[in-house]
């Protein structure tokens, strides 16, 4: 263990400088999601703006801290004065505050969002501090503490914040103290399902043979779901010590991680992880002299949704169709290549080294009686501040919607969790914790922490049929129930939001969603029916206005909608006529403009150029067509 | 053997678990998989092309039609649907006058709808090779067409 | 080991059973005889749990769970159906059903339709609307009627996939498929053929192979597999595709090559409707290949079949009666001196056939004039080939071999079974070389494949045998070193020869090679020939050369360079009768004075021959065949004859006793077998020996012909059909079943 004190010696030391370095350090957030809000340019621009100057400034570039909203985000630390964030920055504002903060010493505090620092700082006067602010507050933050925090590409950034330290705890107390610890904890898997941690491992290391695998699954295919991506894109280093703790608990000599080839950043910083751990001795043979030895390999899916099916996934890496199959045997015992595999999802992986560093009863401070420990959530869809968030089990949707999320626009109406598979709560299950046990009695699932935020602008029916089209899409196609009945559901509620429905459908829909959850093979079927189930539950009057009056009371299905031009309002402008594809809108210039209903194809684009560019502005509108009579 | 093809499967072992990963390299290569690709592979894997066929068409990833010069990638996820990713799909496929999962037939643009593009804070969103532009209109994606010949 | 220790106590439906370890609910279930409904499981297939019709309820468990992939444990307590299951299944029926074009199955007429033929709707009165090729054999029908569902509350959702017809053999109409994925198994797991794959996904799922390829394209071996698993119409052989249920089927043996596949002859209304693969561990394991699957009933149904005895007056042929033709026949035969007789007698023939023929020529026609057309077909190669028959191994030695030198053969079309065997033995680690000029169905398998120009292969074969005696000479290809390792580390090496080499002049020089190889390496051989009694045919005697047992023939004219044989028909000495059993005629030219011609079909050229008596196909008599492997396979008649077709046994007999000969008043096949065990003792109990082969024994030589200058056209061979491979009594099979001139180029 002495070559480990020495590399950790190293990195506490580079750490050491970097906070306190003697010339400014410039952290931008450069996830996927950072880039995609324009981190890239920020980037080009800081370095120019540096090299105007002649400044000389560190930039680091880190992973993603969470609130997606404030997107892209930069601190910058100038020494002895605490760390300041930015958010929403652009071209302009970056020049502005860097050559006001570094040439002129002015923070331009009116574009911070909050500092790192301690409270008595003059200079932050005003300002929160950035866990204080009202997303972040509320948060726990165990498997994302080093995320936005450490540069997710360098392995000292981690070994300076512990990292690393709970393989060689593990190592150093076996591997059936290691899984005694992971029982105490309660940890359950954080994929979906909720299978206690612990009892896998155990049957696993159970099973004979010599030859065992573990699985990382990262294949994130929940639409609206990005927490695996977060986590990897800043902290791989996390995620694969938990696969060396997991590996030497369950003696598995092989590991791969399966990850969606979308995720090019994550895979490109798993790589980098990977060989620094090669160069340091954390991964191959005899891992930190311990004699243990464990290799993973990256496996890219190729974009299928039930590969995130244990069996499917082990078909995929064997390079076959990923077709699920029958369980028993489970993989536990008989898994890829006929050998006992483990799969864990990516964020019980990250969160094995906290258990194991901090011990069982640290974790088990967080959360309920019954669900122990912190959970990510991607919080998205019509809510104010959409991002990515870890809160302790047991927090109450509301306080997750509406403290965290700050709240809807518009009036609340739902909230689905856990992604296509999960169902779609009202209101009145706002104040319910957020347990395995609470969301299955409502109907829904944990999954994997997807939840999306409705408001009264959205039409569940629309979004129930959203999600069955999706594992309409996604089934396999194997087994009769998913195939069939899905596509059955589809059709049905595809004649709700066209009006074409009869009132016995709802029945119909029911029994085949109870079919499709009961007879089908895999959990893509079992749990595909989900939306609807519940939607049918507790928004069933919605239903019956898509039915009975032909109405969609969010004005979002197509046919159940018309456009109107306000003859009151509309200028003439002409602007709707050149955009129209279909020549639907005639009209002469400065005179009142016609929309013929039969010619409508219903694109959006009058709607929106009369919006944003068209004099009126606000002439032409999208009504339900029930509003006529 | 084909010399392009031969520098791909030098990095493998030649076993079944390796068809996926060839088959993504060889899309990178050649931007879609020709019954040439699933021939060579055939031969170095030992497995039959209708199983190698079988395989790649499970998966959405893998083409089988030449791509266009640039690509459009419409995101379908959750967030995108809610604000509007079907119409944009629609008016995409009136403009280019073509199929989603198909290409042009002046072979300018090839267009997929794809699952989630993981960027939902900024939906709707379109990707055109490699540039992401978020928060898209109708009118905003005529502009951004014109930009790729 | 204890019995009792393999078996577990479960309780199916409140019944105790002890059941094997391992096995599964429904496997349990079944030998219980405790019927599960099923329709993606099959007995051959890995477990698939796809169409959820085998769900049970299990005590403790969460859900339903498959019978067909749920192994049973010690005490599981099982429902197989209760109320809640049944209602289950019938639910999800009906989802299989809202995809299938159903009407056949839940119309209201359904019964009255059935029985009377009559329907309310325009359908044709002797169809019904049963428009489904699978009527009555479905097993989705029969999972509906056990279910009782006489509705579906659902839309049906046509596919609209246009039917594919494009391929011989079979049609294909996927709008019936209910992705049970038997079929996708069976090619993959049993054939590992690997044609048929699941491709695109979920509803879009379509079985078939690479971009939409058809079959031919795709590397198919229409072997028919997939056809017999279909448990519903989607997959229909073309020629009986509105036959129906077979009304009884008769265990034979297929006379198409040496393999010897064991049969099961499907028939309806005295006419043979179809041919499947019978269970038999030893040779085909349940397989079949193109010919035995697909041409049997389109070879022996034909319209062209000759049902009457037929004779020549002038440019006449007229119809005559068996009594006018066997005398006539005896008539010219009394006369005809025994150097100016000669019979041809096909291989095809059964051993009985072939006996009785040869018993005919020398006890009758004091001749020793009779010979097969074996011997143009393998010309200089002859002796060395049956050299080769000397050291076969069985079949079934495959499970135990750990290499395979294919030397020469391609196995997609004729005994493709074999290749089956060869690809299971691939999966157990076996090494596979293959050498062969050209592409064939083992390239892709194969661990080594060579393909030496024609006129290279004596140069390969030469250093591998150097190599062999560790002798390093000049390598010709570097892979012959590796070869040679591997063969000569290897446990139980079997090589297997094809007819590709047959048609090279060096011929004999590459038999013996591959004899010298086998020695060295000592390995068995399977030479497997096309002529599906070739081993019959000598241990009958039918060769000037040879006496019935297969002992040489003490005469001295049968030695003599000019003794007569099929070489000789058009350059010897002018015939006065021929006797053609089995065969067509030889040469565009007569070839005697008064030709007797007797065969399944007629004659070609009518001007060619006098007299033609019509004989049974292999599927009409009874009797005995000797396979490749020299394993005696019994020959079962399934149906009558056409027309007054007699087995040519019987018409030799009667041709023999009109002429006065005694000892030729046989009734049936076993009074012959009887007198074959006298010459040939393996005929002898036959039931008990039949299973066990045997290599040709070693004193069966015959001359085969110098090698030829093939600029000489004078002494070129008549009969250049025979170099055909796929043939059955002179006939190739490309001229009557439709399907094979699509698969089979021979010129």
């Amino acid at each position: 263990m002495n070559n480990f004190e020495q590399i950790k010696k190293k990195a506490l030391d580079k750490w050491d400088s970097l906070i306190h370095s003697d010339i400014p350090v410039i952290y931008l957030g450069a996830a996927s999601c950072g880039k995609a809000a324009g981190a890239n340019k920020v980037l080009e621009i800081i370095i120019e703006t540096l090299d105007e100057h002649k400044l000389k400034a560190k930039i680091i570039q880190v992973g993603c801290i969470g609130p997606c909203y404030l997107e892209p985000l930069m601190d910058i630390v100038v020494p002895g004065q605490p760390r300041i964030s930015y958010a929403n920055v652009d071209e302009i504002k970056t020049k502005r505050i860097i050559e006001s903060y570094l040439l002129k010493n002015d923070p331009l505090l009116k574009f911070a969002v909050g500092h790192f620092g301690g409270e008595d700082k003059q200079l932050t006067n005003g300002l929160p501090k950035f866990f204080d602010l009202p997303m972040l507050k509320p948060q726990v933050r165990i498997v994302l503490r080093n995320c936005g925090y450490i540069d997710p590409e360098d392995i000292d950034h981690y070994i300076a914040n512990d990292g690393y330290e709970g393989i060689k705890k593990a190592l150093e107390i076996g591997p059936e103290n290691v899984i005694n610890e992971v029982k105490e904890s309660g940890i359950r898997g954080r994929g979906g399902a909720g299978f206690p941690t612990y009892k896998k491992w155990e049957i696993c290391r159970n099973a004979p043979g010599d030859e065992k695998y573990l699985i990382c699954n990262a294949d994130e295919g929940d639409p609206g779901a990005f927490m695996n991506r977060s986590l990897i894109e800043g902290d791989p280093h996390a995620i694969l010590e938990g696969m060396l703790i997991s590996a030497f608990a369950l003696g598995a000599t092989h590991g791969y991680i399966y990850i969606r080839a979308e995720y090019p950043l994550a895979i490109s910083r798993l790589k980098k992880a990977i060989s620094q751990m090669n160069d340091y001795g954390f991964l191959g043979d005899n891992i930190m002299n311990s004699g243990f030895n464990f290799h993973i390999t990256i496996k890219e899916g190729a974009g299928a949704f039930v590969c995130g099916e244990e069996t499917a996934l082990i078909a995929s890496i064997e390079g076959k169709r990923g077709m699920p199959r029958s369980r028993p045997p489970f993989p536990a015992i008989a898994g890829l290549h006929g050998k006992p595999t483990i799969i864990n999802n990516t964020e019980t992986l990250g969160t094995m080294p906290n258990i194991i560093r901090n011990g069982a009863n640290w974790y088990k401070q967080y959360g309920t009686q019954e669900s122990h420990g912190t959970k990510t959530f991607s919080l998205v869809g019509k809510v104010r501040r959409t991002g990515l968030i870890e809160v302790p089990m047991g927090m109450s949707l509301r306080q997750i919607i509406f403290d965290i999320g700050g709240g809807t626009q518009k009036p609340f109406k739902a909230v689905q969790t856990g992604g296509p598979s999960g169902g779609c709560l009202s209101e009145e299950f706002l104040d319910i914790p957020v347990d395995y046990q609470s969301l299955a009695s409502a109907g829904s699932i944990m999954g994997s922490g997807g939840l999306i935020i409705m408001d009264e602008d959205t039409c569940v029916v629309d979004v129930a049929r959203y999600f069955l089209d999706f594992a309409q899409k996604e089934s396999c196609g194997k087994c009769t129930p998913c195939r069939v009945g899905t596509r059955h559901m589809v059709e049905i509620l595809e004649s709700i939001t066209k009006g074409e429905a009869s009132p016995n459908v709802l029945t119909k829909l029911q029994t085949l969603g109870e079919t499709v959850k009961r007879g089908s093979l895999c959990g893509l079927g079992q749990t595909a029916p989900n939306p609807v189930l519940t939607t049918l539950r507790y928004f069933r009057s919605e239903y019956l206005a898509h039915i009975k009056e032909q109405h969609c009371p969010a004005t979002v299905c197509r046919d159940l909608l018309e456009y109107r031009i306000l003859p009151d309002k509309c200028t003439g402008c002409q602007r709707c006529v050149n955009v129209c594809p279909t020549g639907a809108i005639t009209g002469p210039r400065s005179e009142t403009h016609n929309l013929d209903a039969s010619k409508c194809i219903k694109c959006r684009a009058c709607y929106e150029i009369c919006r944003f560019d068209a004099i009126a502005g606000d002439a032409i509108v999208i009504r339900s067509k029930r509003s006529d009579s | 053997m084909n010399h392009d093809y031969s520098g791909i499967f030098s990095n493998y072992a030649g076993l079944e678990g390796d068809l996926i990963p060839i088959l993504q390299q060889v899309q990178l290569k050649f931007g879609y998989i020709s019954t040439q690709s699933t021939k060579e592979i055939s031969k170095f894997l030992k497995i039959s092309e209708n199983q190698i066929y079988g395989v790649a068409s499970f998966y959405s990833q893998f083409r089988f039609t030449k791509p266009g010069r640039h690509s459009i990638k419409i995101c379908m996820g959750t967030a995108c649907h809610v604000k509007g990713g079907q119409i944009l799909s629609e008016a995409i496929e009136r403009e280019l006058d073509v199929i989603a999962g198909e290409s042009t037939k002046d072979g300018r643009f090839d267009f997929h709808r794809v699952a989630c593009l993981g960027c939902c804070a900024l939906a709707p969103v379109v990707q055109i090779n490699d540039d992401i532009y978020s928060q898209m209109t109708v009118i905003k994606l005529q502009e951004i067409l014109g930009k790729y010949e | 080991m204890n019995p009792q220790n393999n078996k577990l106590n479960i309780t199916i439906d409140n019944k105790l059973y002890a059941v094997k370890k391992g096995s599964t609910i429904l496997n349990a279930a079944q030998e219980n005889n405790i019927y599960i409904p099923t329709l993606c499981a099959h007995k051959d297939l890995t477990p698939y749990g796809g169409c959820r019709m085998c769900i049970v309820e299990v005590e403790g468990a969460r859900n339903f769970l498959t019978a067909c992939t749920t192994p049973v444990e010690e005490g599981m307590i099982i429902r197989t159906h209760t109320d809640q299951i049944q209602k289950e299944r019938k639910e999800i029926l009906e989802l299989v059903l809202s995809e299938h074009t159903s009407s056949c199955l839940i119309c209201d007429e359904k019964e009255a339709c059935r029985n009377s033929m009559t329907t309310i709707r325009k359908a044709g009165v002797t169809t019904g609307c049963r428009y489904c090729p699978n009527d009555d054999k479905c097993e989705l029908e029969e999972v509906v009627s056990w279910l009782k569902i006489d509705e579906i509350n659902h839309p049906v959702f046509y596919r609209g996939i246009q039917v594919e017809k494009n391929d011989p053999f079979y049609d294909r109409d996927y709008n019936l498929c209910i992705y049970c994925g038997r079929c996708v198994r069976m090619c993959q797991e049993v054939r590992m053929a690997n044609v048929l794959a699941f491709t695109q996904r979920g509803r879009f799922t379509v079985i078939g192979p690479a971009f939409g390829r058809t079959h031919v394209e795709a590397g198919c071996e229409f072997c028919g597999a997939c056809v017999e698993v279909c448990p519903t119409g989607s997959l229909a052989e073309k020629y009986n595709k509105w036959d129906g249920v077979a009304e009884g089927e008769i265990l034979s043996t297929c006379g198409l090559c040496g393999v010897g596949c064991q049969i099961r002859i499907q028939v309806k209304s005295g006419k043979v409707i179809g041919v499947l693969p019978a269970e038999d561990k030893l040779v085909n394991n349940g397989q079949l290949c193109v010919k035995g699957r697909f041409s049997v009933n389109e070879l022996v149904n034909h319209y062209q079949r000759l049902k009457k005895p037929q004779k020549t007056v002038g440019k006449a042929i007229l119809d005559i009666n068996w009594d006018e033709a066997i005398e006539i026949a005896a008539d010219k035969l009394k006369d005809c001196p025994p150097d100016e007789f000669a019979m041809i007698v096909s291989p095809n023939c059964t051993n009985e056939d072939l006996y009785i023929a040869q018993k005919f020529v020398r006890s009758v026609m004091s001749s020793n004039n009779i010979d097969t057309t074996a011997r143009l077909y393998y010309d200089s190669g002859l002796n060395d080939y049956l050299n080769l028959m000397k050291k076969s191994s069985a079949l079934s030695d495959m499970k135990n071999s750990s290499a395979i030198l294919c030397l020469g053969i391609d196995l997609r079309y004729g005994r493709s079974v074999v290749g089956v065997e060869i690809r299971k033995a691939l999966t157990r680690e076996a090494k596979l070389i293959t050498i062969n000029p050209n592409e064939h169905s083992l390239s892709l398998n194969a661990d080594y494949w060579l393909k030496p120009n024609p006129g290279e292969v004596t140069d390969y074969l030469k250093t591998l045998l150097k190599l062999l005696n560790n002798e390093s000479q000049g390598i010709k290809d570097e892979n012959l070193n590796a070869i040679s390792q591997i063969l000569k580390n290897s446990e139980n090496p079997i090589l297997i020869v094809g007819s590709e080499f047959l048609n090279y002049p060096e011929s004999p020089e590459i038999f013996q090679q591959i004899n010298q190889i086998a020695d060295k390496i000592g390995a068995g051989i399977l030479s497997l020939p096309a002529q599906n009694n070739l081993y019959g045919s000598l241990l009958m005697g039918a060769y000037p050369e040879l006496v019935a047992g297969g002992t040489a023939n003490k005469n001295p004219s049968s030695t003599e360079n000019n003794t007569w044989n099929t070489y000789k028909i058009s350059s010897g000495k002018r015939l006065k009768v021929a006797y053609i059993v089995g065969e067509t005629e030889p040469t565009s030219k007569k070839i005697a004075d008064f030709v007797i011609y007797q065969n399944i079909y007629p004659v070609e050229q009518k001007e060619l021959v006098d007299l033609s008596l019509p004989a049974a196909a292999f599927t009409e008599t009874d009797g005995t065949f000797i396979n490749g492997e020299g394993r005696i396979q019994f020959v079962n008649k399934a149906i009558e004859p056409p027309g007054v077709s007699l087995p040519d046994w019987k018409i030799i007999c009667k041709i023999a006793q009109k002429m006065g000969a005694k000892d030729f008043d046989f009734s049936n096949v076993a009074e012959i077998q009887k007198e074959i065990s006298q010459n040939s003792p393996r005929f002898k109990n036959l039931d008990k020996l039949k299973r066990k082969p045997q290599p040709l024994p070693e004193g069966i030589t015959l001359q085969a012909n110098q090698k030829q200058d093939p600029r000489d056209k004078k002494t070129t061979a008549s009969y250049n059909l025979y170099k055909k491979e796929h043939v059955y009594r002179g006939i190739p099979l490309t001229d009557k079943v439709e399907g094979l001139k699509k698969l089979i180029a021979e010129e």
